[in-house]
């Protein structure tokens, strides 16, 4: 198997001490990040991507990831010890979570999430590992038409699945392209829209974006009102009864199957597999009344669906370079920043890097499952820190990072703006997440349609001629109807607005 | 409908918004020799954002799929979030002067006064602007600003 030989090799790779290390720290991260209510892992990625600048890419690379996947740990402890979801994927934890917690079980809770996470997350690398080389294989075939529709199918998943307006999602989306627009044409050289600002030459910084509309607006939304912690349960014993074992094992099996579908879509995100998840356990439950009263599977799907998504996420960003989740598109940022093009190249130009980071995450998903075993009440005190002297601390590292981008003050002060345009695009319900990958794939998307319009000889018929892309841009065509049809229909409401902050 | 809503003003923000941008992209050439130029580009999207600002204010006015329903902030929600702004603001006048030691300290000290005694935040203040100045400006390499003090 070559995959199997390449995979040593990046074990050997993940295995030197300071990669170990790093993947060590971006673990422990997530789960801080995963665990503290307010800060999510598109912030907490966002925040760190700055620090990372001097580092080696595969390790900086190793340790984004790592925060990634690790958050997804962590927020079950909160939602199961103190009823509040640390991030949004774990909101539904809360509900049996929480119950099982009050009756005494809140180990045995904590340990289905473990195990769950454990299982979903090694599942979606083993598939990553797997399936990852031969879709990159077949996706260098691709063309500038080909990676123009999957990035334009992304974008429009992503709409179709977000927010009650189909127009707010479009506005959202065309912004970021906007923004993206900014600055010299790679191209021709010609300079566009910097409104006479030098500063604006080179586009704006994509740490910009993404710590502003994230980090910050999420800031502000916080302040408005008092965060009230509540004291943590118990724990004790972590293994579930026997009795539970085969119920319990079954879920979890169904959420890695829900995680992995949805993380391979773009625009999919862990939220709405935990969710999935959780109705379908419901559904299928012989006693769905058991549910929201401590129901064991009501823990275990989710939280297995949320970790697997995580994982599987990270597919189509190796092979195709297209982002899938908000969190994925800062680590495709920091891609971006450390030189690699993301994308079918990856595996055969980057095998170091590609395969050091797979290996990376086996090993994350052992460290994770350690740090939440036996430790996890140490984690429960941690949510405890109080937001009052979080908040500042995590200011002033916006602040530093953002200046650190290229050692000027204008960079923070248009973070800060950002921050507040981040903060009404919350309130006014146009989705930020939309805005972020449209802007992270602007550069590409451009190009691509240009020269696809270039070798064209009807124009934009070549999307549509070619068999790959024009049945791509066919599935685009049919969301678009759907999403139009759905508000018509005035059925959106049900979708979930923006997550995974 | 008691009152315009928040969604038409933001309908009217982002025309005006849009229209200056398709303005701009008229400069830009729409043609190249090789295809479409510099300008194709912009002229669509900031065409399309004049169509979809549009169709958001006529969303927003027939008051259907109306915003998240959040409240915007009133009474102290408001002062928080501006108080934030004002020290952001603080830090970002002073930095240039002071240095980031002492701007930081400020900065972190207008922000925790409140929830601590002044003693208290006054140390955390400090303390955790010199970790972070010595972690990045020492250990990472970021030269932050600095007074004529050099800190």
């Amino acid at each position: 198997m070559d995959s199997l030989s390449y995979l040593l090799q990046g074990f050997e790779t993940a295995f030197t001490g300071w990669n170990l290390l790093y993947c060590l720290i971006g673990v422990s991260i997530g789960m801080f990040i995963g665990v503290l209510p307010g800060l999510g892992p598109v912030a907490g990625t966002a925040l760190l991507l700055p620090i990372t600048y001097g580092m080696d890419p595969i390790s900086a690379i190793i340790m984004l990831s790592g925060i990634f996947y690790g958050s997804m740990y962590g927020g079950a402890i909160t939602s199961i010890l103190i009823n509040t979801p640390g991030e949004a994927a774990s909101v539904v934890t809360c509900i049996d979570g929480h119950q099982l917690a009050k009756q005494g079980r809140a180990g045995v809770a904590l340990g289905v999430a473990a195990i769950g996470s454990f299982i979903g997350g090694i599942v979606a690398v083993l598939c990553l590992t797997f399936i990852g080389p031969p879709l990159a294989n077949y996706a260098l075939k691709f063309g500038p038409p080909e990676f123009f529709s999957i990035m334009m199918l992304g974008l429009l998943m992503l709409i179709a699945l977000m927010g009650k307006s189909l127009v707010r999602g479009l506005i959202a989306a065309v912004f970021g392209l906007i923004l993206s627009l900014i600055g010299m044409d790679p191209i021709s050289g010609q300079i566009r829209f910097t409104f006479g600002q030098m500063e604006l030459l080179d586009g704006l910084d994509f740490v910009i974006i993404a710590m502003g509309l994230f980090g910050l607006s999420e800031i502000f939304t916080n302040a408005e009102n008092q965060m009230e912690i509540e004291k943590p349960e118990e724990i004790q014993g972590l293994l579930p009864r026997m009795d539970e074992w085969g119920p319990t094992l079954k879920s979890i099996g169904r959420g890695t199957g829900i995680g992995m579908v949805l993380g391979l879509i773009p625009g999919a995100n862990a939220v709405i597999a935990s969710l999935l998840s959780y109705s379908l356990e419901k559904k299928i439950s012989n006693n769905p009344s058991r549910f929201g009263k401590g129901a064991i599977e009501g823990v275990a799907g989710p939280e297995t669906a949320n970790n697997a998504h995580s994982g599987a996420a990270l597919i189509p960003l190796f092979t195709l370079g297209i982002p899938s989740s908000p969190t994925v598109a800062v680590i495709l940022g920091a891609f971006i920043m450390h030189g690699l093009t993301p994308g079918p190249g990856l595996f055969t130009n980057n095998p170091d890097f590609v395969w050091g980071v797979i290996a990376s995450m086996f090993i994350g998903n052992v460290i994770l499952l350690i740090l939440n075993m036996p430790l996890a009440g140490m984690w429960a005190k941690v949510a405890m820190i109080p937001y009052k002297l979080l908040f500042p601390l995590v200011l002033i590292v916006i602040l530093i990072g953002t200046y650190s981008i290229n050692n000027s003050l204008w960079d923070v002060v248009m973070t800060v703006i950002f921050g507040v345009i981040g903060y009404i695009m919350k309130k006014l319900d146009i989705p930020i997440a939309a805005t972020v990958l449209a802007f992270v794939l602007g550069g590409q998307i451009e190009s691509s349609l240009l020269q696809s319009l270039a070798t064209s000889e009807n124009g934009a018929m070549i999307f549509f001629t070619r068999p790959i892309s024009g049945t791509i841009m066919g599935i685009c065509f049919i969301i678009l109807i759907l999403s139009i049809n759905s508000v018509i229909r005035n059925k959106r409401s049900m979708l979930s607005s923006d997550v995974e902050i | 409908m008691k009152k315009m809503n928040a969604g038409v003003w933001a309908g009217i923000v982002v025309f005006l918004i849009a229209a200056v941008f398709l303005v701009q992209s008229f400069q830009f050439s729409y043609k190249s020799e090789l295809g479409p130029g510099p300008g194709f580009s912009p002229v669509w999207l900031s065409g399309i954002l004049v169509v979809l600002s549009i169709l958001y204010f006529l969303e927003s006015v027939s008051g259907k799929n109306a915003g998240s329903g959040e409240e915007w902030p009133k009474g102290q929600a408001l002062k928080n979030i501006l108080f934030i702004l004002a020290c952001l603001a603080v830090f970002l006048i002073l930095v240039s002067f002071t240095g980031f030691v002492v701007s930081g300290s400020i900065f972190l000290f207008l922000l925790l006064f409140k929830a601590y005694k002044w003693y208290t935040s006054l140390l955390i203040s400090i303390g955790v602007s010199i970790i972070l100045f010595w972690l990045f400006d020492g250990v990472l390499g970021v030269s932050l600003p600095v007074n004529g003090l050099g800190f």
